[in-house]
């Protein structure tokens, strides 16, 4: 059991590794920092150009694994570099680390765990109308790519605002700047805030756990043991959870796993549109900015992310199915 | 998402995969009946023609500039009104939507062809190609490939919108081909596909010919979501500036352009939002649509009327009784009319073929039938009605009063579940105990059933156990709570003889113990007379024949139980007695005008058709026939069957010569990461003699390495040690391809399940040509040897234009043989090749090859479990166990007078479809399960079950040396009866 997750962390250390270097080279050959600064006005003087970049480490004269190399010491010691605005990108991560951790957890817990209630039920109420009505606004969410849902959320937001005159929700930021009062209503405040960017990415995480659970837990309702369950004398409450969903639950932490990643993209958008300065937010702003330092720090984040969600989804696995512990 | 959805659709495809091709038809209709499907479909049609035609009608090109009308709403010169700068909405939607259309379509095709491609490679191929698709797959996973489009596509400036298509299909086949990979590993172990490696057909070949095609229901329903997700990636990155650049638009550029004042002007926002939305859900639905149709699981719980549930009567007090069942799925009844009637410690059996409706019977005494099932009639237990019983009064009497132990399956129990505790909740659900006395209760109730190392085992999940010990714990749980009803649906169907001998045992014991009734429904006759009491025969959903086993045995009256006792193969009765085959095949649920049986009656006669006859006659013996009295009891003069032509040949030259063949398999441990802890020694020193029109049959029961014996004959490859000679020419290093390919023309293979072995999308005709063209026949050559082989096995000409779907189990088990007989070999091997059909069907298929051998001069190797089929069919047989021969010589004489205890054993083991002759005989119950396949002891590896071990008081010769195969058997005291 511990020498299988040893294994898996020392496969997930490769995975990142191999991921540091491939975003270190993509950014780095496909971004051109140059640009940046040619694009001041007025434009600095070649040589000063030069000399900037050299300090960021990305002086295009040396090979790009030499490049590559420097860098990655520095990270081993726990530098990730310089922005190309000349601020520490580490400072800058950790301050916007925690605003994106806030969002994804919130979401990915509140959809998981709702997306798995819809789920069972429409699967044992399959085909009645209540499990039509959930299959199909589960439909419309899945056919909307996040970005546009959030721009919904915030034009709704809009609309009522304006409707009622007053600031219902408000939806720019983590919480209203220089807001004096007590405790409670900075709580509230930032309640407030959180609600819509958590809308949208709870959301389409609710609809797609609402309909892999509602697959898994039909595969189980049709098994050989749910009949011999029901054949012991069992009551149906028991048969339905305790053999049914304990079971059809355990697909469910690979798709966990896999998942992630497309709430961790979904998130990248709903960042930028409701202004939370989180990791995806300073992804899209350091493409825009040719910030290759940047870039590869948010691509760590998102795959140190995305390995910790697989861990999680194997730890989760172990906890639901006993056999694995056994064995 | 659309990657999420991939994993599951595996599943689905997998199945459809299993489809015939015929289902095409029946696949269409089931995707117009979905109504979302439809409606999808009629809108994405919409779609297309207003992008493609759009452009026609419009008065505005979407760079036209109307610097007169800024931030207009929909009006007659603006149909969808203007954007800041006086663009044309209308115009631009239109064409934003044509790119998005272009884009998603072009990614999907090219997404899912590379998908194809590489899935089927990797998974075909394994090794490297495959590691290496699982980590890029895996590094993808952690890469996001959104975030790569997001840097490059940028950067693309040069290719435009071309170069942007690349990169999303670049970035978008993994997942896909994932799964491809994964149905294309389970598609290699399909029948087909290996009967196809065995002519030695090319892999590129089977890639191509079998493989994509069987993917294609997958690769579909994928694509048509792809669009979906590619449409949604594209305005995504399109919104962020990633993807199209201005001056062109795509819906994801127009709103980016209407944010900002989707309030104030909602016109230009909404109309390309509204029309993503109403595309992406419209592909979705149509992907739904095509899932649905194609995977016969989903979806055919709609059924046409509401199910009823009415009981009629006022069951009577019988321990089971049953009054005019009647149970039906929508229009197509199953059971028609089944009256049974079950006293207090009483065994019924209950015997028909597939399709008979003896399962359902079972389930609904439990109450256990789909919701959808509609019931009528009375099924009363112990006085109570079960019909329509509240789920109160079922869970009361489930599991307490009548209990039911189903044909084992690895998922009859739940799999996360200890066995103890599953077992002490079954006395939990009835007893008010603490968990320690249900959990002591479990320990005992183990016992009961023979279960080694109760309070060990009961620790254990059920992956752990074997099927036989599966089955006991299945008893165990059905005693738990001392039912007064025991129903056993095929106890022993999925089981070795042995085990089944001791299952049965147990079975006896726990209906001793518990003073139950017993309802044992099975297929086997043989099974039902070693047990039962009363019998009652099914067909097409009716009981049509009953009495006490005695006298229906000895008198059956119903031409259908005739023909199926005629039918069986005998342990008792040798190779002389010919076997009747029942023509036609077992009815599918339908509702009957006359006799159900009258199309396969040899009896029929035209009154037979107007009317069904009713279950009539003394209480002692019932039937359903109106010409019961007229019937002689003798099966061979019913059916018009005579004695077979002797079938023994003069034996000729040797075919095939194989010594000390042997095949170690390396054993692994772990899932992810395996390590290898030893070797299994599947086939350990085997010899096998077969002279031309000579049939040797290999028996042994599952595990002994008959099967893997085979296939390293099969291989054509220089074997791990000893020696393979086929037609005088030995298989080692010296064998060129070329010599190897002809090779595969001497040898030909029978697979165990026809439908599996036939590829379901191929016609007949191709089928059969399959080894031919493996062997470079020309086409003419061909053409003219397809009729031939299907009129040689019965067949007609005719029927190569068919798909194997619209042939039933017998007859395409004589496609099966038509196409190894193509290439006129000298060598049938026959793997189980009868096991998987209806009693019925299997006489006219061992027939057949009696007779194809007589008129061929074959020489076959006859694999089976079923020792009756080889006392019917072969000349001389070996007998394995644990990967070596431990009996060999003729049949007439190794069964005759059996030496080795094993082989003693196994043939007093099966039962005798007699009940004179079964109960009356004396057993050797052998004690254990056959051991997990090749595990290498010192001595002699049979000795742990030995009964004869046992009686000689261990002796130590026995664990000391292995005993050599000498004079036929391998016993250090064959001579010692």
């Amino acid at each position: 059991m511990l020498g299988y997750f040893a294994r898996r962390l020392g496969y997930f250390a490769v995975l990142m590794v191999v991921a540091a270097f491939l975003s270190y080279l993509l950014a780095a050959t496909a971004l051109s920092p140059r640009a940046y600064f040619q694009a001041r006005q007025p434009p600095p003087p070649a040589a000063q150009v030069e000399a900037q970049l050299a300090v960021l480490g990305l002086d295009p004269e040396q090979p790009v694994v030499v490049r590559f190399g420097h860098w990655a010491v520095a990270a081993v010691h726990g530098d990730l570099g310089l922005s190309i605005k000349g601020g520490s990108v580490n400072d800058e991560f950790g301050r916007r680390v925690g605003v994106s951790l806030r969002l994804l957890v919130v979401g990915t817990l509140l959809g998981t765990v709702l997306g798995v209630a819809v789920g069972v039920w429409g699967a044992v109420r399959q085909y009645r109308l209540s499990d039509r009505v959930t299959t199909l606004v589960a439909f419309v969410l899945l056919s909307t790519p996040t970005f546009l849902l959030a721009l919904l959320l915030k034009i709704g937001a809009l609309a009522l605002n304006q409707a009622t005159g007053r600031q219902l929700i408000s939806f720019t930021g983590e919480g209203t700047p220089g807001l004096q009062g007590s405790f409670a209503a900075i709580v509230a405040d930032r309640g407030i805030h959180l609600l819509l960017p958590t809308l949208s990415i709870g959301l389409a995480t609710l609809a797609t756990y609402s309909r892999y659970q509602r697959s898994a837990m039909l595969d189980v309702l049709g098994s050989d043991y749910l009949r011999t369950a029901a054949a012991k004398g069992l009551s149906r409450r028991t048969v339905l959870v305790k053999h049914g969903l304990r079971t059809a639950l355990i697909p469910m932490s690979t798709f966990f796993a896999f998942g992630f990643l497309g709430v961790l993209t979904g998130a990248t958008f709903t960042e930028k549109i409701f202004g939370w300065h989180g990791m995806g937010e300073w992804f899209i702003d350091s493409i825009n900015n040719n910030d290759v330092n940047a870039v590869v720090a948010v691509n760590l984040f998102a795959a140190g992310t995305v390995l910790l969600a697989g861990l999680l989804a194997d730890l989760l696995h172990a906890a639901l199915d006993p056999r694995v512990r056994h064995g | 998402m659309a990657e999420l959805s991939a994993e599951l659709l595996a599943e689905a495809a997998d199945t459809a995969a299993r489809a015939p091709a015929g289902r095409l038809r029946v696949t269409a209709r089931r995707f117009l009946r979905h109504r979302g499907a439809l409606v999808g479909t009629v809108v994405v049609a919409l779609l297309f023609v207003l992008a493609f035609a759009g452009p026609l009608f419009a008065q505005w090109s979407y760079h036209d500039i109307d610097y007169a009308a800024l931030r207009q709403p929909p009006s007659p010169a603006h149909w969808w009104g203007t954007n800041g700068i006086g663009q044309d909405i209308f115009a631009q939607t239109v064409r934003g939507l044509q790119k998005s259309l272009l884009i998603g379509l072009a990614v999907a095709v090219s997404a899912t062809a590379l998908a194809a491609l590489v899935g089927a490679v990797a998974g075909y191929f394994g090794g490297r190609s495959e590691r290496l698709l699982l980590f890029v797959v895996d590094l993808l996973l952690i890469f996001p490939s959104f975030l790569i489009i997001s840097i490059i596509s940028p950067r693309l400036r040069t290719g435009g919108w071309v170069a942007f298509i690349g990169l999303l299909a670049i970035f978008g086949w993994m997942i896909s081909a994932r799964v491809v990979r994964t149905l294309t590993i389970s598609l290699k172990e399909r029948q087909f596909v290996r009967a196809a490696q065995f002519m030695g057909v090319r892999p590129l070949t089977i890639i191509v010919r079998h493989i994509l095609p069987s993917t294609a229901s997958f690769l579909i329903i994928d694509a048509t979501i792809a669009v979906g997700g590619a449409v949604m990636t594209e305005t995504s990155l399109s919104y962020f500036g990633f993807g199209v650049q201005p001056p062109d638009v795509s819906l994801g550029t127009l709103i980016a352009d209407g944010t900002t004042s989707a309030v104030t002007y909602p016109w230009i926002f909404f109309f390309p939002a509204v029309l993503l939305v109403v595309f992406v859900v419209a592909v979705n639905l149509v992907g739904d649509g095509l899932r649905d149709a194609i995977d016969p699981t989903s979806g055919s719980a709609r059924t046409i009327g509401r199910p009823v549930a009415r009981a009629t009567r006022r069951p009577g007090d019988a321990v089971l009784d049953v009054n005019d069942l009647h149970v039906s799925f929508g229009s197509a009844p199953v059971v028609r009319g089944v009256d049974l009637t079950v006293r207090r410690g009483e065994v019924l059996g209950i015997v028909g073929e597939s399709g008979s409706g003896k399962s359902v019977t079972a389930l609904a005494i439990l109450g256990l039938l789909p919701a959808q099932a509609s019931v009528t009639g009375s099924i009363g237990v112990l006085g109570e009605q079960v019909i329509g019983a509240s789920r109160r009064t079922l869970d009361r009497l489930r599991g307490n009063r009548v209990a039911i132990v189903f044909q084992d399956s690895l998922s009859a129990l739940t799999p996360v579940y200890r066995v103890g505790d599953q077992l002490a909740e079954a006395v939990r659900a009835h007893r008010d105990v603490d968990r320690a006395t249900a959990a002591r209760r479990a320990v005992e109730l183990l016992t009961l059933v023979g279960i080694p190392d109760p309070e060990v085992r009961a620790q254990a999940f059920p992956e752990e156990f074997s099927g036989g010990m599966r089955q006991r714990v299945m008893i165990a749980m059905a005693i738990a709570n001392d039912p007064d009803l025991i129903i056993a649906d095929e106890p022993t169907t999925a089981l070795d003889v042995t085990v089944q001998a001791q299952i049965l045992d147990v079975l006896r014991t726990a209906q001793r113990e518990t003073g139950a009734a017993l309802v044992l429904i099975s297929h086997d006759l043989g099974v039902i007379a070693r047990m039962a009491d009363r019998v009652a025969v099914m067909y097409a959903g009716r009981v049509v024949e009953q009495a006490t086993a005695a006298e229906l045995f000895a008198r059956p009256l119903m031409p259908y139980t005739l023909g199926l006792i005629g039918a069986l193969p005998r342990l008792d009765a040798g190779r002389d007695r010919p076997l009747v085959p029942i023509p036609g095949r077992p009815p599918s649920p339908q509702h009957h005008t006359g006799c159900p049986f009258a199309d396969r009656c040899p009896m029929m006669e035209a009154a037979c058709r107007t009317a069904e006859p009713a279950l009539l006659g003394p209480a002692g013996h019932q039937v359903a026939c109106r010409r019961a009295d007229e019937i002689p009891s003798d099966p061979f003069e019913v059916y018009g069957v005579h004695a077979p032509p002797s079938a023994r040949t003069s034996a000729g030259p040797v075919v095939l010569d194989v010594r000390g063949l042997a095949k170690t398999f390396p054993q692994f441990r772990g899932k992810v990461f395996k390590r290898r802890i030893g070797s299994v020694f599947a086939v350990d020193g085997v010899d096998l003699h077969i002279r031309r029109g000579e049939t040797l049959a290999l028996v042994g029961e599952s595990g002994c390495g008959k099967s893997t014996t085979l296939f390293e004959i099969l291989r054509l490859e220089p074997p791990e040690a000893g020696s393979v000679e086929l037609l005088g020419r030995r298989i080692d290093g010296t064998l060129d391809p070329a010599g190897r390919a002809a090779l595969r023309g001497d040898v030909q293979l029978v697979f165990q399940d026809p439908m599996a072995s036939l590829d379901p999308r191929l016609p007949v005709g191709d089928i059969i040509a399959e080894p031919m063209r493996a062997q470079h026949a020309r086409e003419a050559a061909i053409a003219a040897r397809v009729p031939e082989v299907l009129r040689l096995v019965g067949l007609e000409a005719g029927h190569a234009q068919r798909f194997p779907h619209e042939f039933s189990g017998g007859q395409r088990q004589r496609i099966a043989i038509a196409r190894a007989l193509s290439v006129e070999p000298a060598l049938l091997v026959l793997d189980e090749p009868v096991s998987a059909l209806d009693v019925s069907v299997q006489a006219g298929v061992l027939n057949l090859l009696r007779d194809l051998k007589a008129r061929l001069g074959l020489a076959y190797l006859f694999v089976t479990h079923d020792l009756a089929v080889v006392a019917t069919i072969a000349d001389r047989v070996s007998v394995m166990y644990l990967g070596r021969i431990v009996e060999t010589g003729d049949v007439d004489s190794v069964f005759g007078a059996p030496r080795h205890p094993y082989t003693q054993a196994l043939l007093s083991a099966v039962p005798v479809p007699d009940p004179a002759v079964e109960r009356g005989r004396e057993r050797i119950l052998l004690i254990g399960e056959p051991p997990g396949a090749g595990t290498r002891t010192p001595g002699c590896r049979f000795r742990a079950r030995c009964p004869r071990y046992a009686e000689l008081d261990r002796p130590a010769l026995c664990a000391e040396r292995e005993p050599a195969l000498t004079e036929g058997v391998a016993c250090h005291f064959a001579g010692q009866l």
